[in-house]
């Protein structure tokens, strides 16, 4: 599979590498703090776009999928939707403190469907409650890492 | 108010208001709360922060002797209870962020104990350290009500112990005392 070696492969490589699109998807139950820390990441501040980092409005156009928020009942088929909807190769990023175990709201609330890992393989947990954008902005740099090599193994 | 606006109106003029991440290091503004992390050195383990913590992201394991206190960032809420809770500031959050990871484990602090076992029944209860800073306390506090010889003993009894009814009279007596002492003043 790896033995093909094309111009049009290794520019999809770079290209890939160089500008990583990103689609954030809240997952139910959350108190949006992971969300507007997110959005601050994407502000002159921080200005993730000098990397090409750029927040996509479908799933369909994106590389990473960001996560925030403890899954739900209602919000679980939903996010195996998205999740699906995402071309590969493709990566995912847990963000917040929620996403990783619950929090205070625990696994075992009854509106909540465990944690988000039960359901969709998580790459890179990013700690926080919420993350700062600088922890925000090193996770998507180890998942571009990921994205790297299944992008290799795919070509 | 208002000069503080213009001022920072003013700074869009003067140099690029990105930062320049990785290279420099990042902006903590005054009372952030970050990561907690233990002081192995000040730590008695009393548990005092694995009774306030509302995320229960500190977990307590009572294992050959030794008692564990663990936070696990992955669960914490960074509220600072703990910091509030603790008797000898033992327990301080961090000017960090935390580090992300592919292992979601990977990111916690952790202390461990020796305990002091039960002079009766050999169960180990309290740690050598908090033992000591409660003798240290009552012997500061109620030095003149409690000697050091009662203290001793009922720091290396358990609390199961201790409730049997062999040694209720002694502990009847200690009451008996320590309320009349309460009541003259």
């Amino acid at each position: 599979m790896s033995s093909r070696k094309c111009f049009l492969c290794s520019l999809a490589k770079w290209a890939r590498k160089k500008s990583v699109w990103l689609y954030h998807a809240p997952a139910g139950g959350l108190c949006n703090g992971c969300d507007i820390e997110i959005a601050a990441a994407i502000t002159p501040r921080y200005d993730v776009e000098r990397f090409g980092i750029l927040l996509a409005p479908s799933p369909r156009h994106a590389d990473i999928l960001l996560i925030a928020g403890q899954m739900t009942k209602h919000s679980r088929e939903r996010l195996l939707r998205v999740y699906q909807q995402v071309p590969e190769p493709k990566a995912v990023v847990a963000i917040g403190s929620c996403a990783i175990s619950g929090n205070v709201f625990t696994t075992d609330n009854y509106p909540l469907a465990g944690t988000i890992d039960q359901v969709i393989p998580v790459d890179v947990y990013v700690p926080g409650c919420p993350p700062k954008p600088e922890a925000i902005i090193l996770g998507v740099v180890k998942a571009i890492e990921k994205l790297e090599k299944r992008t290799a193994e795919s070509i | 108010m208002k000069s503080s606006i213009i001022k920072e109106a003013l700074k869009y003029f003067t140099s690029p208001v990105t930062e320049a991440f990785p290279a420099t290091k990042p902006y903590f503004p005054k009372k952030y709360r970050g990561p907690p992390v233990y002081d192995q050195d000040k730590c008695m383990g009393c548990m005092a922060c694995a009774h306030v913590c509302p995320a229960d992201a500190i977990t307590v394991t009572e294992k050959d002797g030794k008692r564990t206190l663990e936070v696990w960032y992955g669960k914490c809420t960074f509220c600072a209870r703990c910091e509030e809770a603790c008797p000898v500031d033992a327990i301080h959050l961090m000017e960090e962020y935390g580090i992300p990871s592919e292992d979601k484990f990977a990111f916690k602090s952790t202390v461990t104990h020796d305990m002091v076992k039960c002079k009766l029944c050999g169960k180990p209860f309290i740690t050598v350290r908090h033992a000591e800073w409660i003798r240290k306390n009552l012997i500061e506090k109620m030095g003149d009500i409690v000697g050091p010889e009662e203290i001793d003993f009922f720091l290396t009894v358990c609390r199961e112990c201790r409730h049997k009814i062999e040694n209720i009279p002694e502990l009847r007596k200690l009451l008996i005392r320590v309320l009349v002492k309460g009541e003259k003043t």
